[in-house]
């Protein structure tokens, strides 16, 4: 009888040991926020021949870049319209932007906001300014100016 | 006047603005909500500074976006980054009533010490929404 007993224990305990205790998960989490990073470089604005024209494509002028860093989203830049400010009269002066991307945006000369959706986690953008003027610029400092957003 | 526009010529070259440093902001989340049970409520946003050197940022709520400008307290509203660092800023919207839901956007810049010819700016999108009371 008490071979018997001990046998049933020892059962039990082979029993116990080969199935599992209990299946606990290991987890790893993570939260990812979307983020949105911009570097701007500033351009240059160039007299054309006759001052009538400022613009970073003249001889003398440079483009300004916008590198655009997205995390976990697929934002939105908006280009606001842009503005010329001197010291001089510029009400009869039109400003006007234009911008290219690595990532296949395009915008025509325009004085107007535009937007641009950017599929890639990161791109860069090439904007050129110009300033057109058919009385002409009197000398003077003179900027272009427009407003980047980068939105979710 | 272009004759003397000519004889202005080496004045002129003032016209040509000089290029300048990089300007740099980054902001996240781009989106973010929550619910409260009172009438205030906190979000937590994280700018950063991805350039080189320590620069001074503001943040503002975006006129026209959705609430007045007044009910949401930004702490900081001014910060003064360390090149490459973060810095969490708390965001808190208040006076809500019961039921009310409002969405705005809270964007934030660089403070410019000088114009520039193309000026950055993050917005995140932000909600707040007060539970009714339960009955």
């Amino acid at each position: 009888m008490r071979i018997k007993i001990v046998g049933l224990a020892a059962g039990a305990c082979g029993a116990a040991l080969a199935s599992p205790a209990s299946a606990e998960p290991i987890t790893f989490d993570a939260t990812l926020v979307a983020t949105c990073t911009l570097v701007m470089t500033d351009g240059t604005l160039a007299p054309n021949s006759d001052y009538t024209s400022l613009s970073s494509e003249n001889l003398g002028g440079l483009a300004a870049s916008v590198t655009v860093t997205a995390l976990g989203a697929n934002p939105t830049l908006t280009f606001d319209a842009p503005t010329i400010t001197s010291t001089n009269d510029v009400s009869a002066a039109t400003a006007q932007i234009r911008y290219s991307s690595l990532d296949g945006a395009s915008q025509a000369y325009t004085s107007s906001q535009t937007t641009s959706s950017s599929s890639d986690l990161a791109d860069v953008y090439t904007v050129h300014a110009k300033a057109d003027d058919a009385g002409g610029f009197d000398a003077g400092d003179y900027s272009v100016a427009t407003v980047v957003t980068c939105s979710g | 006047m272009f004759g003397l526009r000519f004889v202005e010529a080496i004045s002129a070259l003032a016209l040509v603005a000089s290029a300048g440093p990089a300007v740099a902001v980054g902001l996240g989340p781009l989106e973010k909500s929550g619910t409260t049970a009172s009438e205030r409520k906190g979000l937590y946003l994280t700018v950063g500074n991805p350039y080189r050197t320590a620069h001074n940022f503001r943040l503002f709520v975006e006129e026209g976006s959705g609430i007045a400008p007044g009910r949401v307290t930004i702490h900081p509203s001014t910060a003064s980054i360390a090149p490459s660092a973060h810095r969490r800023i708390l965001v808190i919207v208040d006076g809500l009533i019961p039921g009310e839901e409002v969405n705005f956007r809270l964007c934030a810049e660089r403070i410019e010490e000088r114009r520039v010819t193309v000026h950055a700016r993050v917005c995140s999108k932000l909600g707040a929404r007060r539970l009714r009371p339960a009955r």
